[in-house]
């Protein structure tokens, strides 16, 4: 218990020490001095500018997406009972990018504010159709049912969308970037507006953190100990929608966060889900500030999206899992 | 069938994740490059090429392209383009194409710059044109680019004879030289040239020794914004204009692709932007590092045409990029 409190501790001093990390450097340098004056007294240079308009919105929409794309796929992977389960295995990444496609199709726009409003919702319907899919039928959603419904659907929304963009190549040209996941270039505006949904989010999936110990024992021994199963995973799929969809609604898909950082969590903080998702949130922020920092410096002078970063580093680790578990069963 | 697959064993349900997973990241991955991947199909090369070559030698003429010697009609009357470079130069030369792609998507119309496209027929775009569409014109002359199309050099020549240049952008001038050869028009070729030469003369000496004339030139994208250096088709041309260009972008390369930070690189005396795609610009225009810019403060900021300024890459095109240049420059 103790141990557990001083970890969480030392994981917040962690973030925090990345977070003015990642204000502190990027392609342009600017002096430690400026950089504390953009805050103190603040007098409209272009470097206190930069920090001011595009480094700080960056750190900060880093700072929640990490956090909360390591929660959604914690609750996903009790929820699935499945280790390689991850958030973007709820048809929520592909509902998004068909949403966006669709309506800058459709208003022939590509504004930020669009790009994020129209995400949220492709991302909340898809993973409200797949909640509703996989309850269909014997055995109300079972972990299986629920992943075989969200791959389906997941792959369903691809293959239209695809479709559209081979149909339009104006729209591709424009969505490329965001189908990669990046952090650059994000407005404090859009960050406002989608910080509420996250917060609810963030609020819900520590609260049913609890739960989440019963529910990964299975469907059975969970109604034995007298719990709503129904309803809490009706409630874990909603804090997933939330998180998950609004981050892909500000950051594009960035994948494998929510994949890996529930399991270094649980490495360190144990299967009692009251620490893992704390854990897990502080690990996942800490995880995506890094690769942004790393996104900046991999080539000269030249950012790239920290989605390919993030797909660098998950990628070993998945074959890892997967050879694991293969052996484990 | 859920059922069914509920009754399987969880290890078998893991693999099939696994594998599910792994579709999904390879679909994702590939899903960036479709543009470009589906014109790839040439593999239809044991076949017998230009049969051109067999006609009586009295009616045609040998020209050089970048695949070598070319037989091609004496006077061509039934032209295929497949890109805007060669529309712009033939039309230019008097010369009307029968069939011509659009810039993106297949059907588009064809720039606004281009006079005379009327009943130009349209065959698909430039990285994918539509082989079936070219076939039913039966051309007797298919212009193009080995950088673009050379997977489907073979099969372009079994439907008639074809002069390639090497590429677009920088080497516009040679590919002008080729064109009026491939059409015949030689001396209408050489005759545009020595005008564009001289109207890029008068425009340096008008601009020669003038101060706070150095001119940015960048494409503000979706995620970030493209810095078009000199060898561009526009920077070209503003290099042969003697048109002086921002320390940051005074570089021998395409581009360079930038995000708001690095919006230093942007600042010129006169700054030049373009788009494809709506709401890029007005991103930027509306952060506040954009007003930090020299330009932006002293409102020299134009937006130009991207059909000519990054597709025309023929001599209207180039024609115009002059023009505008002495509208911004020459005061």
């Amino acid at each position: 218990m103790k141990t557990k409190i001083i970890g969480l501790i030392i994981l917040f001093i962690l973030v925090l020490l990345a977070f003015l990390l990642s204000i502190s450097i990027g392609v342009v340098s600017i002096p430690f001095r400026s950089i504390v004056d953009a805050f103190w007294s603040f007098d409209g240079s272009r470097e206190q500018l930069i920090v001011r308009d595009v480094r700080l919105p960056r750190a900060l929409v880093a700072l929640v997406v990490g956090c909360s794309l390591a929660i959604a796929g914690c609750v996903m992977q009790a929820l699935s009972r499945n280790d390689l389960a991850g958030p973007e295995l709820f048809g929520i990444n592909y509902g998004a990018a068909l949403a966006i496609v669709i309506a800058m199709f459709v208003s022939g726009s590509a504004s930020t504010y669009l790009f994020a409003s129209s995400a949220l919702l492709g991302a909340a319907l898809a993973g409200i159709f797949v909640f509703l899919l996989s309850s269909l039928g014997r055995g109300a959603l079972t972990p299986i049912k629920l992943v075989i419904a969200g791959s389906t659907m997941n792959l369903l929304l691809a293959s239209i969308t695809q479709g559209i963009l081979i149909l339009n190549e104006q729209s591709l040209d424009t969505i490329r970037f965001w189908l990669a996941g990046s952090l650059t270039g994000r407005e404090m505006e859009t960050f406002w507006k989608v910080l509420p949904i996250m917060a609810i989010g963030l609020i819900g999936g520590l609260l049913i953190s609890k739960h989440l110990n019963i529910i990964r024992l299975g469907e059975e021994m969970a109604q034995g100990l007298g719990q709503h199963v129904f309803y809490i995973k009706a409630l874990c799929v909603a804090v997933v929608v939330l998180l998950a969809g609004s981050s892909v609604a500000i950051a594009g898909p960035i994948g494998f966060i929510g994949l890996a950082v529930s399991h270094l969590a649980r490495a360190i903080a144990g299967h009692d889900y009251r620490w893992t998702i704390p854990y897990a949130a502080g690990a996942g922020s800490l995880l995506l500030l890094l690769a942004d920092i790393g996104a900046r410096f991999i080539l000269p002078e030249q950012e790239i999206p920290v989605g390919v970063v993030t797909a660098f580093l998950g990628a070993p680790f998945l074959i890892y899992l997967a050879q694991r578990k293969e052996r484990a069963t | 069938m859920i059922g069914h697959s509920m009754h399987t064993r969880r290890n078998k349900g893991t693999v099939g994740m696994l594998l599910l997973l792994v579709i999904i990241l390879v679909s994702g991955c590939s899903s960036g490059n479709n543009g470009k991947a589906n014109s790839s199909n040439g593999s239809n090369t044991g076949n017998t090429t230009n049969e051109a070559s067999t006609e009586t030698s009295s009616d045609t003429r040998t020209v050089k392209d970048a695949y070598g010697d070319v037989q091609v009609p004496t006077n061509p009357t039934k032209i295929v383009v497949l890109d805007i470079g060669a529309l712009d130069n033939l039309l230019e030369m008097g010369i009307v194409p029968i069939g011509a792609p659009s810039i993106l998507a297949a059907g588009d119309p064809y720039p606004k710059y281009l006079k005379n496209t009327d009943g130009i027929k349209n065959i698909g775009s430039v990285n994918e044109p539509n082989m079936e569409a070219i076939d039913a014109l039966q051309p007797d002359l298919i212009i193009g680019n080995k950088d673009t199309h050379d997977a489907i050099y073979k099969q372009l020549g079994e439907i008639a004879p074809t002069v390639f240049v090497e590429t677009l952008g920088t080497t516009w001038k040679e590919n002008l030289k080729l064109h009026s050869e491939a059409v015949n028009k030689q001396a209408e070729g050489d005759k545009l040239l020595a005008a564009y030469q001289q109207k890029t003369e008068e425009l340096k000496s008008k601009i020669a020794g003038k101060t706070g004339t150095a001119v940015s030139l960048f494409r503000p994208r979706a995620d970030k914004i493209q810095i078009y250096m000199k060898a561009t088709f526009a920077g070209a041309i503003m290099n042969d204009a003697g048109v002086v260009r921002p320390a940051a972008q005074n570089n021998d390369e395409f581009s360079k692709d930038v995000t708001e930070e690095q919006i230093a690189e942007l600042d010129g005396d006169v700054i030049l932007w373009f788009d494809r795609e709506a709401d890029a610009f007005a991103k930027l225009e509306k952060s506040s590092l954009w007003s930090s810019l020299k330009g932006v403060q002293n409102k020299n900021v134009h937006s130009v045409d991207w059909e000519y300024w990054l597709s025309g890459l023929g001599i209207q095109a180039a024609t115009k990029i002059v023009d505008d240049l002495n509208k911004f420059l020459v005061k």
